[in-house]
C-alpha cells in the first residue's frame, strides 16, 4: 500500500482538494486548512525535513503572503512506515514541538489504512462517535425481573412507594402471587 | 436546537442587563480573570437546572453557601435579577427560557431539549451536566478523581441513575425484611421453647396424676359419665364442663322444688277462699237476676206511659186551634145575630153557651194530658234507678267472676310446676323429689370436687390449653417466616438482578464509549510515550473506574497535572459526544487549557474543529487572549457556520461587561487549488 495514496484517499472524502507535488509528496487545502504531506523513510524525514518545508512555501510563497490569515492553518505531514528507536522519536517530538512557519505531525510506524486514517486526524471530523444507551436497561431489568411476582416486581420499581411501606405491599404482593 | 444568546441581568458578576450573542458556528470568549466568563457558563447551567453544580451542597463556609452568591450582592444593588436564554429552534423558530431568583418559565416545551422517546432521568440535569466542560469538571474527572467517584460520575452521565434507585430500592427492601424475619425467627424460637416446655410439664404432671390418684380419679370420671349421661372415654375438660353444667341444673332444681313446697303450703285455705267467692258470685248472679227482671219491667211501663201519652197528643191536635177559635168568637161576639166563626144564626144565649162548652172541652182534655205527661216521667225515673242498680250489681257480679279465676289460675300454675318438677301437688311428693335433687346433687358436686381437688389433673388440662395456643401461634409465625423468606429471597433477587443490569448497562456504555475515547486520547495526544488508553471497571460491592495507559501503566502515576486535564478533557468529550437523546448539540467549555502546555493547546483547538465538524456548536472560554485567535483561526470555516470573539471586561462597581466583540469570518476560498 503507498501510504501517500492512501492519505490522498482520506482528505479527497472528507472534502479537501488535491494535487501531487513529486511522487511522494501532495499538497491539500479545504476552506480551513492546507499544507502537504511527504511519504518518506524515517531517516530522511528527519534528515530533510526542512528542505521539504521550506520548498512548499518558496512554491506557494506569494499565495501565502496574500492569504496570510490562512497562512496561519499551514500544516507539514510526514509519514513513514519505518518504526523509530529511542533517539528518533525524541527527534520526531522535537519536529512536532517545532512552532515555526507550520504545524508539524510526524506520524510513524504506519502501515494500515486505519493509521493513515489516524495520522490524520487533526484534518478529519471525529471518527468514533458513540451511541451511549442506557434508556433500555429499565426494559432489560423488568425482563430479567420476569420470574418474579408480577406484583412484587411492579412495587418494587413504582418509586410513589415509599420506602418504608415497601416491605409490606411486597409482602402482600407474595400472599397475592398472581403470576 | 441551537443556543442563540444569553442575558444576563444582577447574575453572579453581572450587575446590568447584559446580552452575550451567540454564533451558530463557534464563540470564543477571552478575558482575565473575574471578567464574567465563567458567570456566563453559570448561567446556562442555571436557567437549566436553577442551581450551580460546581459548588457542593456541602460547601458551606461561614453559614454562607453558594445559593447566597448566585446573585450580584456587589454593593449597590442590580435593578432585576434574570438569566434568560434564547434558543434556535428546529422549526426555525426562537424560544426563551428564564430563571429568577424564585422560578423558571419557557416559551417552549421542554422536551424538545432531548427524544421524548428515549431520554435519561433529570435529563435537563444530565444536559447541563454533558453540555458544559469546566475546569472543575475537568479536575474531578481527571485521574485526580478517587476511581469510585469516577465510576459515579459516568454511571450518573449515562442516565443509570434509575436503576441505582432501585437496586437501592431493593436493598433497603431486603434490609428491612431480614430484621422483620431475624425479629420473627427469635419469636418463633421463644414460642417453640415454650410448646416444648409444656409438652415436658404436661409429661411430668400425667406421671404425677397416675401414681398419687389414679383408682380415685377413675372412679369419680365414671360416675360422672354416668350422672351426665356422658361416653366413658369423654375428654376430661368436656365432661368437667357437662358435670358443672348438671350442677347448675340441679340447684336450680332444688331451689325451683322449694319454693313449690312453700306455694303448697300457703295455698291450703285456697280452696275455702274459692268456695266462698263461688257463693258470692252465685249470690249476687240471682241479685243481678232479679234486678234484670225489674228493669224490664219498668222498661214496659215507661214504654206504655211514653205510648199513652203520644197516643192522647194525636186524639188532640187540635186543641191550641179549638182554644184561638173561642178566644177569637169571645171577643169578636155576635154580628146580626150571626155567628162570627160559622155565620149561622143563633142567639146569644146559644152563642155564649157554646163558648162555655168549647171552654170546658179545651180544660177536659187539657186535664187528661197533663196526667198523661206526669205518668211518663214517673216511670222514665223509676227505670233510670233500676238500671243503675243493675249495673251495680253486674260489676259486683264481674268481680267475683275474677275472684274466682285468679284464684283457679294460680292453683292451675301450681299444677303446672309440680308436673314440670316431676312430683305431685304434695307435700310428701315434693319433699321426695327434692331429697332425690338434693342426693344428685351431692353426688354430683362431690365427684366433681375430686377431680378439680387434683392440682395435676387441672393443670394438665390448662398445660394442654396452653400448649395448643402456643403450637397455633408458632405455626402461624412459621408460615410468616417462610412469606418473609420467600419475599427476602426475591428481594435479594431483585437487587442482584438490577446490579447485574446496572454493570452490564455501564459495561456496555463503556464498550461503547472506548473506541471514541480511545480517538480523542490519540487527538490530544497528553503524553508522547503513550498513545492509547483502555478503561477497566473493578469492585464487586463499590464499583471503581480506572484508566490504563501502556501495558498496565496508571497514568494517575504517570502523567503530570496538565496531561491528567487532558485525559479528563478526552474522557468529559467522549460523555458528551455519546448523548443520541440530546437535541442541543451544544458543546460549552470554560476554559478548559489551564496548566495545558501550547502543543496540546493546539492539539485542543484541533479536536474542537473536528468537532465542529460534526455539525456541533462550540462555545469556549480561554484567559489567553493569544489562545483565542489561534482558536478563531482554527475553527473558522465556510460551511459550518460563522463565529464570534467575544472580549470580556471587568469595570469596578460596574460588574462583567463586553469589551468588544467580533464576527469571525470564514477564511478565503482556495489558495493553493482550485476544483
Amino acid at each position: 500500500m503507498r501510504l501517500l495514496e492512501e492519505a490522498g484517499n482520506v482528505l479527497r472524502k472528507h472534502g479537501y482538494l488535491l494535487s501531487f507535488l513529486h511522487e511522494d509528496m501532495l499538497q491539500f487545502e479545504d476552506d480551513t486548512l492546507l499544507g502537504f504531506i511527504c511519504e518518506l523513510p524515517l531517516k530522511s524525514i528527519l534528515e530533510s525535513w526542512t528542505n521539504r518545508q521550506d520548498e512548499f512555501l518558496k512554491r506557494n510563497a506569494i499565495s501565502l503572503r496574500n492569504s496570510a490569515l490562512k497562512s496561519w492553518n499551514l500544516y507539514s505531514v510526514f509519514i513513514s512506515s519505518d518504526v523509530p528507536d529511542e533517539i528518533e522519536q525524541r527527534e520526531v517530538v522535537e519536529i512536532e514541538e517545532d512552532f515555526r512557519a507550520t504545524r508539524k505531525i510526524v506520524q510513524t510506524g504506519i502501515t494500515t489504512a486505519s493509521e493513515i486514517t489516524r495520522a490524520l486526524y487533526p484534518f478529519i471530523p471525529i471518527q468514533n462517535v458513540a451511541a451511549v444507551e442506557a434508556a433500555d436497561s429499565l426494559r432489560k431489568l423488568q425482563e430479567r425481573l420476569s420470574g418474579l411476582p408480577k406484583d412484587a416486581v411492579t412495587v418494587l420499581l413504582d418509586e410513589r412507594i415509599s420506602e418504608d411501606s415497601l416491605p409490606t405491599i411486597f409482602k402482600e404482593a407474595h400472599e397475592t402471587k398472581t403470576d | 436546537m441551537r443556543l442563540k444568546q444569553i442575558e444576563l441581568s444582577g447574575f453572579r458578576g453581572f450587575k446590568n442587563r447584559t446580552t452575550i450573542p451567540f454564533a451558530r458556528g463557534f464563540t470564543i470568549i477571552t478575558g482575565r480573570n473575574g471578567s464574567g466568563k465563567s458567570s456566563i457558563c453559570d448561567a446556562l447551567e442555571y436557567v437549566l437546572t436553577r442551581r450551580l453544580s460546581r459548588f457542593a451542597p456541602s460547601d458551606v463556609e461561614g453559614g454562607e453557601h453558594i445559593d447566597d452568591y448566585i446573585w450580584w450582592r456587589n454593593g449597590s444593588h442590580s435593578s432585576t435579577r434574570e438569566v434568560k436564554a434564547v434558543f434556535e429552534l428546529d422549526d426555525g423558530t426562537t424560544g426563551e427560557r428564564s430563571a429568577t431568583p424564585t422560578s423558571i418559565s419557557s416559551t417552549f416545551e421542554e422536551r424538545l431539549f432531548y427524544d421524548a422517546a428515549s431520554y435519561p432521568p433529570d435529563p435537563l440535569s444530565l444536559l447541563s451536566q454533558t453540555m458544559l466542560i469546566r475546569d472543575e469538571s475537568i479536575v474531578k474527572f481527571s485521574t485526580d478523581l478517587p476511581e469510585a467517584d469516577r465510576f459515579d460520575f459516568f454511571y450518573r452521565a449515562i442516565g443509570l441513575t434509575d436503576l441505582a434507585r432501585i437496586e437501592r430500592r431493593a436493598n433497603s427492601l431486603l434490609r428491612q425484611l431480614k430484621t422483620e424475619s431475624d425479629s420473627l425467627e427469635i419469636e418463633y424460637r421463644k414460642r417453640r421453647e415454650a410448646v416444648a416446655q409444656m409438652i415436658s410439664e404436661i409429661s411430668e404432671a400425667r406421671t404425677v396424676a397416675s401414681q398419687t390418684t389414679a383408682p380415685d380419679m377413675a372412679a369419680a370420671l365414671k360416675r360422672l359419665a354416668d350422672l351426665t349421661e356422658s361416653p366413658s372415654d369423654a375428654p376430661l375438660r368436656q365432661l368437667v364442663q357437662k358435670s358443672n353444667r348438671a350442677v347448675a341444673e340441679q340447684k336450680q332444681r332444688a331451689q325451683a322444688l322449694e319454693r313449690l313446697n312453700t306455694s303448697l303450703s300457703q295455698s291450703v285455705n285456697w280452696r275455702q277462699q274459692l268456695k266462698e267467692l263461688e257463693t258470692k258470685r252465685d249470690q249476687v248472679k240471682v241479685e243481678v237476676d232479679t234486678a234484670r227482671l225489674a228493669l224490664e219491667k219498668a222498661a214496659d211501663a215507661r214504654i206504655d206511659a211514653a205510648n199513652r201519652l203520644r197516643t192522647a197528643q194525636a186524639r188532640t191536635p187540635h186543641l191550641s186551634a179549638l182554644a184561638q177559635l173561642k178566644e177569637y168568637g169571645s171577643r169578636i161576639n155576635l154580628q146580626e145575630g150571626r155567628c162570627p166563626l160559622c155565620g149561622s144564626l143563633i142567639s146569644p144565649t146559644d152563642f155564649d153557651a157554646h163558648l162555655r162548652q168549647i171552654q170546658s172541652s179545651i180544660e177536659t182534655q187539657d186535664r187528661v194530658l197533663s196526667d198523661l205527661t206526669t205518668e211518663e216521667a214517673n216511670r222514665s225515673a223509676q227505670y233510670d234507678k233500676l238500671r243503675s242498680e243493675f249495673q251495680a250489681k253486674s260489676i259486683e257480679h264481674s268481680r267475683a267472676l275474677s275472684d274466682c279465676e285468679t284464684l283457679l289460675s294460680a292453683m292451675r300454675q301450681l299444677e303446672n310446676e309440680a308436673k314440670t318438677l316431676g312430683v305431685k301437688l304434695d307435700s310428701r311428693s315434693i319433699e321426695d323429689g327434692s331429697q332425690r335433687t338434693r342426693n344428685r346433687l351431692a353426688e354430683l358436686q362431690s365427684e366433681l370436687l375430686q377431680l378439680e381437688g387434683s392440682s395435676a389433673l387441672d393443670r394438665i388440662a390448662d398445660l394442654e390449653k396452653q400448649r395448643v395456643i402456643a403450637q397455633a401461634e408458632a405455626e402461624r409465625i412459621t408460615r410468616q417466616i417462610d412469606l418473609l423468606s420467600r419475599a427476602a429471597q426475591d428481594a435479594k433477587s431483585a437487587a442482584d438482578t438490577t446490579k447485574r443490569v446496572s454493570w452490564e448497562s455501564v459495561d456496555d456504555c463503556l464498550a461503547a464509549l472506548s473506541p471514541l475515547l480511545s480517538e480523542l486520547f490519540l487527538r490530544l495526544k497528553p503524553h508522547v510515550d503513550y498513545s492509547e488508553v483502555r478503561y477497566h471497571m473493578r469492585g464487586d460491592v463499590k464499583r471503581f473506574l480506572s484508566f490504563e495507559i501502556g501495558n498496565g501503566i496508571n497514568p494517575r502515576f504517570i502523567f503530570s497535572s496538565g496531561q491528567r486535564r487532558v485525559l479528563g478533557l478526552a474522557f468529559l468529550l467522549a460523555v458528551h459526544l455519546s448523548r443520541p437523546w440530546c437535541k442541543l448539540p451544544t458543546l460549552v467549555l470554560d476554559d478548559p487549557v489551564q496548566h495545558i502546555d501550547d502543543y496540546r493547546a493546539l492539539h485542543f483547538a484541533e479536536v474542537l474543529s473536528s468537532i465542529r465538524q460534526l455539525g456541533h456548536q462550540v462555545i469556549c472560554t480561554v484567559q489567553d487572549s493569544s489562545l483565542a485567535d489561534l482558536l478563531c483561526r482554527r475553527l473558522r470555516s465556510a460551511d459550518l457556520g460563522d463565529g464570534v470573539k467575544i472580549e470580556m471586561v471587568y469595570e469596578p462597581g460596574m460588574g462583567a461587561t463586553i469589551k468588544s466583540m467580533q464576527s469571525i469570518e470564514p477564511l478565503p476560498d482556495r489558495i493553493l487549488l482550485t476544483a
